[in-house]
């Protein structure tokens, strides 16, 4: 710790921090534009300007920018300081010299760093009395949109988009007063981390798009915590919510896991919960709405038959999982994935349960400084990991910063002084990915390859790691050059996800950890598991699909799908069969699917926004999502519905049923310490989910009652739903809405942290799962099922953008789908007579699917990556032996 | 009267090519790198120029010999170092480089040779304004021929010593001046500075090790080598070494550069110019280009050296001096250089950015007859919020340099602007 | 827009003076402009493949710098100084005059598409001020008499 004087009052803070990020951790407030904790500092701005003292007898001091002063024991600073308070108002004043009067009209007025600063500054009258510079705006997409008359110069939009998340079809034109930020062109921008501007932007440049058609203040809008559905990262995001419609997402800071960046699939991904394909009402097949009640007790009479098979889901929460298990018997649940992601979650979780093995939280993935990235290309899987993943990729840098003594966090000097030093990455993968500028070696090889060279990697680390046999192609340089690279670093991270269609890449990962762990090392492991839950489900266990298609293939049993979509998983030939087998077909859901188009009998539930529910991420991280949206005929919770379908006593509330999960499954023991109980009270009285601004409640529904109405009741959640309550930061209590005096803008969240940009105050959230195997040293035996020389390999690539289930059905995201095609290098295409552009037939177990095929050179030989995952598709759960047809042109065209 | 020695210039003839390269070498040059490329090592250079007082000639003045030793050691990072040459030459008023760069190539070549030796460079680049055509086809041709004697690239006379120099021309922006925007705009970047600290030396060009050095200052170097240290600090009076080429501009009967005694009084100086022109009165000097504060008609006897223009209140800067007469309006004057400011701020930190603009149309707004006297107020706060140290670089608080000084000097004109609605000048 | 064979060999022995390929930017930039006259959207794409920049990134420093033009130009830029030294010798006589015999202001180009009239910072010419370049001719002690010999040379 470092001890400073603060305008005459003593404190200690974190060495290795400017001196505007030390003042802000001790409440000493300073205004910054600039600055941002994640961003660091490069001074541009002016605005955080101080006065610091050489000593005790210095009694002039002098005027430094904050951010880009280092701490020195003992310094003496002053805010107070008239000269110093008088040169930081100028600067305000000088920014809002051209910046419009419009904070009205404009979404983020009263949630506006500009604003707070100049109200921080003190600065109240205008002296500029010329024409402001004016600008037009780009359409910059369907999330953002631009307003570029209100920008301030601070750079940050750039030095986020560019430097901190690698796009580069964005940046600052012009110079002098006359600088712009936005597209070479108009067009929508490319980064899946673009919305992150809207948070990162300190006044209204970038506004979010779809929030403004339905816009409303801060102030009057509850803010609910819940957990991204949209990819086993499980990103904190706050949803925020007025008259029973989602508004929209914003990050929620936890320093574990997301920190302060979201991806736009998670961002703007979200409105599948009020768009046309929401289920809203039960049916049965062939006739028209059932009631409420008809559809309960229809329920109650399948859950009541013998010959049950329930089919659970890797999207729905822990609760709606555990109650289908428990109500058709464990040996009659099964996962509702495909057998190679149930094999790899198979050893995911086991993985988790080792005491041995550590697996990584995003922020240690962010501070690894060599990874290795086995077949998977991680912004397409987990973009908030890949964004992690980019700043491990500036391992080296940061190194040659520390040699050369330029503090990590004077950002731009960091960056030029390591730019000629390689990324820290390094990727065997079959296509280029968005992670390639920071990797020093990039292989381009088939999954098998990839995982042969693993096990090859973790026998060179340790030969008591299971060899390898050799493989054609395979360079053992390259291999001991990757071991190296891993064994000369203190936090060595290997990443392996689905991609590879096969959990021997998990199992070669876990050797590599395991190997360099007997070699000394910190190393980590990062599984990139496939949806919001799924490591939840493996870790509750369940059969495997393969089996339960067989007692279906005997015939007459009674389905019960969760939450799933198995048409998205599963060849449709064989989900067709198996459901006219079957005796009955019921599909719990919250939106249409093809699952619930094939159902006998179909009933809505409530969504992850409309309820309460725990999921589990791929790091083994339990995290409570809380209701969020009151809708006026609300659906209910998978779990409630089958509770009281089949009339079980055991779970009154949901924690009840936390606390017979707990007890039950082994490895969840510690699921009760996750999140709040329904009856937590803070001194007596519930946490508020609304501001304390929150207006016009009463005259909301005025135009059809003017009686004031109650506040929707929230059963089993501890937050009032109204802005009565208790208001303020409480240990375990997720924030509802970052707010703090003076500080309305999301910087606010910096009063929240225990130091800023480090963990909340009040812990961050989420519970870890898993250590609790202590006999599980070891190596994994490893192998290798090499792809047929010179047969089409189909492998899956699954874009940011509607390639996950729920985001393709949100308006915004679904602008942003591209058309599915087919890619391969020209080789490949040469030896099957494929032109660029020419739409062919790529068949595979039983599926075809007439794509449009586009040259990659980067592609290994025949290899062909097929864009999957959007709706409609059929299913391609990993890579597959494939075949490429011409069209037949029809006689009679 | 003895006449005074003008190494930087002696090669240098009015309105003639330069030498070439056997000209030059018939001249002495390229003398002092037989003498010293594997002769004398790279420290002892340094330690050389550290003793002859040569001090930065692009405006600071800081010695050239302690930026130097600045280098890290190469052993303790391995890899290219660069040395740079500032021939951006865009300060209003100033026109010395240019001289230098067309007048003697060679000059500049032997200057980098040296220099680069010194600081154990294998790279160098000149960075000269894009304007500037005809010094950069001189200096390539220079080079050119310079490689082709062995001067230049591998071994270089057998020394084992490499070096290959390259020019860059810039595409416009005064900031490119400014030793990190440099750097920036040679990597092909926006020529916007970089925080100092880390210095050039430390992450300069490609974060590697560099050195940025003015034209001038490097054209002394092979001198010092030559001649000796104890002669180049008898060139210059008032305690500060070598001769200086200074530069007079505006109403005086010859206006032109003058190699004279660092330290030459600026009486002096606007004598060697021809004094003003009929008609005309000396009113203020800006010293040493348009960063610089104004001096008044009762300072000319002080001595143009760093020291001494720092105690008058203002700066030597370039050491290029522009005069302001009486018949021409000081607040068009100052309007005329903070629009120049205002043009050439790079946008990168806020004040200047914003401040600037508002400074010009405040100037514009007192020239045309429409100020007011809370305006005078308004430029005094704007002024301090630009001052030094409070923007990114040294281009605001240079603007304000002349600001701040005419304000004072010149308040009755900005009053009488005022107070009678015109302009008095046209 | 295709690079010529001769362009990219031209860049090519620019992009070797430098250890990294987007520092030729700046050179490749002035290079199509000196051959077009301008740099289109369409030489700019050009070079951004050329130099593995995005046209972003290589937009952000074409717009940075005023010597590089995104707009077409003349066939001539008449550059005339206008920093304090020629300020104070009349180089606001020299505009007028331009404008009175081109009829262009600072900023315009003439209808026939010879000339475009721009101010520039100091040419380091002040020893002879007013100072104008056109392309790259310079010229000095500019008297408004001299403008139509300067505009017109007679051939
Ligand atoms: C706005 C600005 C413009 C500058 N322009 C020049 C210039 O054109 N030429 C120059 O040599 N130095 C210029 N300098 C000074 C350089 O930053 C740097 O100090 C100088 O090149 C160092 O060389 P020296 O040590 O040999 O003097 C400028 C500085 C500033 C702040
Ligand atoms: S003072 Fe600021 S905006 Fe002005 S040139 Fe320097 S860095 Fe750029
Ligand atoms: S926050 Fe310090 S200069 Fe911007």
């Amino acid at each position: 710790m470092v001890k400073l004087i603060i305008d005459g009052r003593a404190v200690e803070v974190q060495p290795d921090q400017n001196l505007l990020q030390a003042s802000l951790s001790v409440n000493a407030d300073i205004p910054y534009f600039c600055w941002h904790p994640a961003l660091g500092a490069v001074g541009s701005c002016r605005q955080c300007a101080v006065r610091v003292y050489r000593d005790d007898d210095d009694q002039v001091g002098q005027i430094v920018m904050s951010c880009m002063t280092k701490l020195r024991e003992g310094m003496r600073v002053s805010i107070a300081e008239r000269e110093v308070a008088a040169l930081r108002e100028s600067v305000v004043e000088m920014v809002l010299a051209n910046h419009p009067h419009d904070c009205p009209v404009c979404e983020v007025g009263g949630e506006c760093h500009l604003q707070d600063m100049a109200v921080m500054t003190g600065h109240s009258g205008r002296r500029y009395e010329f024409q402001k510079r004016t600008h037009l705006n780009q359409n910059l997409g369907p999330f953002i949109k631009h307003e570029m008359n209100r920008c301030i110069g601070c750079y940050r939009c750039v030095r986020f988009y560019r430097d901190y998340a690698g796009g580069d079809d964005f940046g600052v034109f012009g110079s002098r007063a006359n600088i712009y930020f936005g597209r070479a062109s108009e067009g929508a921008l490319e980064s899946p981390f673009a919305g992150n501007l809207v948070e990162i932007c300190p006044t209204g440049v970038f506004v979010d798009k779809p929030f403004s058609k339905k816009f409303r203040r801060k102030w009057d809008m509850r803010g609910t915590a819940s957990v991204c559905g949209h990819c086993a990262v499980g990103c904190n995001v706050t949803l925020q919510e007025r008259e029973g419609e989602l508004r929209r997402v914003v990050n929620r800071y936890n320093d574990a896991v997301n920190g302060y960046f979201l991806c736009d699939r998670g961002r703007f991904g979200a409105d599948y919960v009020q768009s046309e394909h929401t289920l809203r009402s039960a049916r049965l097949a062939g006739s028209a709405e059932l009631a409420v009640n008809e559809a309960r007790a229809a329920l109650a009479r399948v859950l009541a038959t013998p010959d049950l098979i329930g089919i659970g889901s890797p999207r729905a929460s822990l609760e709606s999982n555990f109650a289908l298990r428990t109500i058709v018997g464990p040996e009659n649940f099964y996962l509702g994935i495909h057998d190679t992601a149930y094999d790899m979650l198979d050893v995911a979780a086991r993985l988790i349960r080792s005491a041995r093995m550590t697996v990584a939280s995003v922020r240690d993935v962010e501070q690894a400084d060599s990874v290795l990235i086995i077949g998977e290309d991680p912004s397409e899987t987990a973009p908030r990991l890949a964004l992690a993943l980019r700043q491990a990729g500036s391992a080296g840098v940061h190194a040659r910063a520390n040699r050369n003594a330029i503090p990590l966090w004077q950002d731009i000097s960091v960056r030029d002084n390591g730019c000629e030093t390689p990324g820290a990455l390094m990727i065997m993968s079959p296509a280029a990915t968005e992670l390639d500028d920071v990797a020093w070696l990039t292989l381009r090889v088939r999954p098998d390859e990839a995982i042969a060279r693993a096990a090859m990697i973790a026998h060179a680390i340790d030969p008591q790691a299971p060899p390898c046999a050799d493989m054609p192609g395979i360079m053992p340089m390259q291999v001991e050059q990757m071991a190296a690279a891993l064994l000369a670093a203190e936090r060595p991270l290997i990443v392996v996800g689905c991609m590879t269609g096969d959990a021997d890449a998990l199992r070669a990962a876990a050797n590599i950890v395991e190997a360099l762990m007997r070699r000394g090392k910190q190393a980590r492991l990062s599984f990139i598991a496939p949806e919001v839950n799924a490591v939840g489900l493996a870790l509750l266990g369940g059969g495997r699909m393969s089996a339960c298609f067989e007692p279906l293939a005997a015939g007459s049993a009674n389905i019960v799908v969760l939450e799933n979509d198995l048409y998205r998983r599963f060849p449709h030939d064989l989900l067709d069969r198996a459901f006219k087998q079957a005796g009955s077909v019921t599909v719990l859901d919250h939106i249409e699917t093809q699952t619930t188009a094939q159902a006998g009998l179909v009933l809505p539930v409530a969504s992850m926004a409309e309820s309460d529910g725990i999921v589990v991420n791929q790091e083994g991280r339990a995290q409570r999502f809380y209701k969020a949206i009151f809708r006026q005929t609300p659906s209910l919770p998978a779990w409630q519905l089958l509770r009281d379908a089949a009339n079980i006593g055991d779970w009154p509330t949901l924690s009840a049923l936390v606390r017979v999960m707990s007890g039950t499954v082994e490895g969840l023991e510690h699921i009760v310490e996750v999140g709040l109980d329904a009856a937590f009270r803070i001194e007596g009285i519930q946490p508020a989910s609304q501001p304390h601004r929150y207006s016009g409640r009463t005259a909301v529904n005025a135009h059809h009652d003017v009686q004031e109405q109650a506040p929707p009741s929230n059963e089993y959640s501890p937050f009032a739903t109204s802005m009565e309550g208790y208001h303020g930061a409480q240990a375990g209590v997720p924030v509802p809405f970052f707010w703090s005096p003076g500080w309305n803008s999301v910087q606010s969240v910096n009063k929240f942290q225990s130091e800023i940009g480090g963990s909340l105050r009040h812990g961050d959230e989420g519970v870890k799962l898993g250590g609790q195997d202590q006999d599980s040293s070891g190596y994994w035996p490893v192998t290798i099922s090499p792809a047929e020389p010179a047969v089409l390999l189909f492998i899956p690539c699954l874009p940011v953008f509607g390639g996950e289930e729920l985001s393709a059905l949100s308006p915004a995201i679904e602008a942003r789908m591209a058309v599915p095609s087919a890619s391969m290098n020209i080789h490949t295409a040469a030896l099957h007579q494929i032109t660029e552009g020419a739409t062919m037939d790529y068949v595979t177990q039983g599926a075809c699917m007439r794509l449009v095929t586009e040259i990659d050179d980067h592609l290994p030989d025949h290899v062909v990556q097929i864009v999957a995952g959007y709706p409609g598709q059929p299913p391609l759960p990993g890579p597959v032996h494939g075949q490429v047809r011409h069209i037949t042109a029809r006689a009679d065209g | 009267m003895m006449t005074l020695e003008r190494p930087l210039t002696k090669n240098i003839k009015p309105n003639t090519p330069p030498m070439g390269l056997h000209a030059y070498q018939a001249a002495g040059g390229y003398e002092a790198v037989r003498q010293t490329l594997g002769r004398v090592a790279p420290a002892d250079l340094v330690e050389m120029v550290i003793q002859s007082g040569l001090g930065g000639r692009g405006g600071g003045g800081f010695s050239a010999g302690r930026k130097w030793q600045l280098m890290p050691d190469p052993k303790a990072d391995p890899g290219p170092r660069y040395l740079v040459i500032n021939a951006d030459e865009m300060e209003p008023g100033t026109f010395k480089d240019r001289l230098l760069l067309e007048g003697d190539p060679h000059q500049m070549i032997e200057g980098i040779i040296l220099s680069a030796y010194a600081i154990q460079a294998d790279i160098s680049y000149i960075f000269v304004r894009g304007e500037y055509g005809t010094a950069i086809t001189r200096l390539e041709s220079a080079i050119g021929a310079a490689r082709d004697a062995g001067l230049l690239g591998r071994n270089i006379l057998g020394s084992s010593y490499d070096l290959e120099i390259h020019v860059h021309g810039g595409a416009g922006r005064y900031i490119c001046g400014e030793e990190t925007a440099l750097l920036n705009s040679l990597e092909g970047r926006r020529a916007v500075p970089r925080a100092k600290p880390p210095f050039p030396q430390i992450s300069g060009l490609w974060g590697r090790p560099t050195v940025v050095n003015n034209v001038e200052t490097i054209c002394n170097i092979p001198h010092i080598v030559l001649r000796g240290v104890d002669w180049y600090k008898s060139l210059g009076l008032d305690g500060e070494s070598g001769t200086k080429i200074y530069g007079v501009s505006g109403r005086v009967k010859s206006p032109g550069t003058f190699e004279l005694p660092m330290g030459t009084t600026l009486n002096d100086l606007i004598e060697h110019a021809g004094g003003m022109r009929e008609g005309y009165q000396l009113r203020a000097v800006l010293p040493g280009g348009a960063s610089t504060a104004f001096l008044l008609d009762d300072q000319l006897d002080i001595p143009l050296s760093f020291a001494g223009v720092a105690k008058a209140g203002s700066r030597l800067g370039t050491g290029t001096a522009i005069i302001l007469d009486d018949r021409t309006c000081p607040v068009g004057m100052l309007h005329n250089l903070q629009h120049f400011f205002a043009q050439e701020s790079c946008g990168w930190c806020a004040p200047c950015r914003d401040g600037l603009p508002w400074v010009e149309r405040i100037l514009a707004k007192i020239e045309s007859g429409q100020g007011e006297m809370s305006d005078l107020a308004l430029l005094d706060d704007i002024a301090g919020t630009l001052g030094p140290g409070r923007t990114f670089c040294a281009l605001a608080p240079g603007a304000m340099a002349s600001l701040v000084s005419g304000l004072t000097y010149f308040r009755a004109e900005f009053e009488q602007h005022i107070h009678t609605k015109s302009c008095g000048w046209t | 827009m295709h690079l010529t064979p001769a362009d990219i060999a031209a860049l090519g022995e620019i992009v070797g003076h430098y250890p990294h390929k987007r520092a030729a930017c700046i050179d490749a930039l002035k290079y199509m402009q000196a051959r077009h006259g301008y740099v289109s959207d369409q030489s700019l794409e050009a070079i951004a493949v050329l130099l593995d920049m995005s046209p972003a990134e290589l937009d952000e420093v074409a717009t940075f710098y005023n010597l590089i033009f995104r707009k077409p130009v003349g066939e001539k830029v008449i550059y005339l100084c206008d920093s304090v030294t020629c300020w104070m010798l009349g180089r606001d006589k020299i505009a007028r005059k331009i404008q009175d015999l081109i009829g262009i202001r600072q900023g315009e180009t003439s209808t026939d598409g010879r000339y475009t009239l721009l101010p520039i910072v100091c040419l380091g010419h002040c020893d002879h001020a007013p100072a104008m370049m056109i392309d790259d001719r310079l010229f000095g002690d500019v008297e408004p008499g001299q403008l139509p010999g300067i505009l017109e040379p007679p051939d």
